[in-house]
């Protein structure tokens, strides 16, 4: 009887112990995460409330948490600056567009690599992998020189330009493929079922239908990574537009951040640099908030295959 | 058969027009043609290469303050993998929590830049603070270029918390199986960090290793937008070997030495890329697992 009670008392005595172990340790996990989550939000958190603060509140210190009063003069002055809605606008439709063609572009070459038999197959995937190795910077000029003397052509042979200083050099390349998005494409698409496109093609479907029909709604999740990918890299890009669009207001959004550095900015315009910036990251950050399971997703699945 | 070359044909045409730029690229290196000259490019054999590689080059300058941000990777994953272990706590908030930091990733340098040049302006939040613990002449981050680069390396500490989602990846693919039977064997926690978790990691973080190192020597946006040529902010002193391409071929006229300076960073890349592959089988473990 008294063994028992003694046994007892001694394993009541470890859980405690363990449960304060637990405690302990769930408080310095949740204490780290609280830190790190204010460290991470907060610059987010300072750009969307200081676009609304007036310039003397700006520069106050410590800063307010929320604005005394609330001001517009900030996105006022951003859009005296640049015409930064006509270039938000430049931006979307460049983004739109790239968007389409990657999802195109890379899903059916995905899908030729990953089910279709067809001569040099393995070369030409090889080939296209060889792109990822080789940096941009060598291709610079020979580019500007390349799309410069396409927008003469379609010029003369449409009367549009598509090359240097209209969006042909940031949107026709997403139509051409881009290695990393077919390789990822292609893994997705080795794990659908080979009886699906085999039933099909017994009752007489054509490949593209097989793509189109069964491929392409079976593979939201990667369609949407390579979506949002594209969208985020299309908005974020700096270095294409500052290359191919020369006008303010054919520019895009990235680009007209920068005119905020140039030497005529006084202090009064410091609210609306914010103001601009705070334009700048709201799509992006809003497609992140609705997106992000599928985005976060998808890194995994391309970070580890 | 005819069908599958047909989908992959927007592919071999990118490809064509790829090796055909590049080709062009390495031809250019070797001329002295500039955008405003009539006459056909002259050849001039290696003397772009010797006016790129000769000691104090702007480009081998650039090519140096790059090295700080290839020599800040393996902090950035340090970092990134600390906060993949925090997130891998069985705690609830968790999915929230991995939102948070995937953030930085999401808005453009542009926006990133113009927040942080603000936070760490003279009299910005940032020097409010360290006066409020004491320090009464805090660093003048805008004007030192010093203090410049080191707030710019925080700005990628800062920016390198999205990269837990890989190092995540990598942590859930350890089977549990070692993690039971290091209990049982009564292993501390450390212990499990070095012995299993770690060893665990390796082909991750060579992973995020191979590829940051790749995109750190191309380092652009953030310092396009910080020392932004032809502005006020315009700090030569910050610019990377990428920048200094992009002002060779375009604001100095000399094309020809823009792409034969590329083509200096594209090897030195490879061989970087080259010393991590060798380097790896000193530390990676692949048989494990």
């Amino acid at each position: 009887m008294a063994v028992t009670t003694a046994t007892e008392s001694r394993a009541y005595a470890r859980s405690r112990a363990a449960g304060n172990r637990e405690r302990l340790r769930l408080g310095v996990v949740y204490g780290m995460m609280i830190l790190l989550t204010v460290v991470l939000a907060y610059p987010f958190y300072y750009l969307a409330t200081a676009s609304f603060k007036t310039v003397e509140e700006l520069f106050r210190y410590p800063p307010t948490l929320i604005p005394e009063t609330w001001t517009l003069d900030n996105f006022r002055g951003a859009f005296e600056v640049v015409p930064l809605l006509r270039m938000a606008l430049n931006t979307f439709i460049i983004c739109i567009l790239v968007v389409t063609g990657s999802i195109l572009s890379n899903s059916l070459a995905a899908f030729a690599i990953a089910r279709l038999r067809f001569p040099f197959k393995n070369i030409i995937f090889g080939a296209m992998l060889t792109t990822l190795m080789i940096p941009g910077w060598i291709s610079l000029v020979p580019a500007y020189l390349f799309w410069r003397d396409f927008g003469r052509f379609t010029n003369g042979l449409i009367g549009v330009n598509m090359g240097v200083n209209s969006i042909g050099p940031l949107v026709i390349p997403s139509f051409l493929t881009s290695a990393f998005a077919v390789f990822l494409m292609r893994q997705y698409f080795m794990t659908i079922p080979k009886e699906l496109e085999e039933a099909a093609r017994i009752d007489g479907a054509s490949y593209f239908r097989i793509y189109w029909n069964i491929f392409l709604p079976l593979s939201f999740p990667v369609l949407a990574v390579i979506g949002i990918g594209a969208f985020m890299g299309g908005w974020n890009d700096v270095l294409g537009p500052l290359i191919y669009l020369s006008k303010p207001e054919s520019q895009t959004i990235m680009v007209g951040l920068s005119y905020f550095n140039s030497q005529h900015m006084s202090v009064i315009y410091r609210g609306s640099r914010f103001a601009a910036a705070f334009i700048a990251a709201i799509p992006v950050l809003a497609l992140y908030f609705v997106a992000n399971k599928y985005l976060i997703r998808g890194i995994v699945l391309g970070g580890l295959k | 058969m005819l069908t599958g070359l047909l989908f992959v044909s927007p592919a071999v045409i990118g490809f064509i027009l790829f090796a055909y730029l590049n080709f062009r690229g390495v031809e250019l290196s070797f001329t002295n043609w500039s955008w405003i000259s009539r006459r056909p490019p002259e050849p001039v054999g290696w003397a772009n290469y010797q006016l790129v590689l000769q000691a104090d080059s702007d480009f081998l300058k650039g090519l140096g303050r790059t090295l700080i941000y290839v020599l800040f990777v393996p902090v950035s994953i340090a970092i990134s993998f600390s906060i993949a272990l925090l997130a891998n706590q069985a705690v609830r908030g968790q999915s929230l929590f991995r939102v948070v930091c995937y953030m930085p990733a999401v808005t453009g340098a542009g926006v990133l830049v113009a927040v942080w040049t603000f936070l760490f302006s003279v009299d910005g939040p940032v020097n409010g603070l360290l006066r409020s613990i004491g320090i009464a002449d805090p660093p003048r981050w805008n004007t030192v270029t010093e203090w410049k680069q080191v707030a710019i390396l925080l700005l990628l500490a800062w920016g390198a918390a999205p990269g837990m989602i890989i190092a995540l990846a990598g942590l859930q693919a350890i089977p549990k199986d070692f993690y039971d039977a290091a209990k049982v064997d009564g292993a501390n926690a450390w212990q499990t960090l070095s012995r299993i978790t770690i060893p665990l990691m390796t082909p991750t973080l060579f992973f995020q290793l191979v590829l940051g190192v790749i995109g750190a020597w191309q380092t652009f946006d953030i310092i396009y937008f910080w020392a932004t040529p032809g502005t006020q902010n315009a700090d030569v002193s910050l610019w990377t070997a990428s920048v200094q391409i992009y002002q060779y071929a375009f604001a100095y006229n000399r094309p020809g030495v823009g792409a034969a300076s590329a083509i200096v960073l594209g090897l030195v890349i490879l061989v970087f890329t080259m010393l991590n592959f060798v380097a790896q089988r000193r530390w990676v473990n692949y048989d494990i697992a």
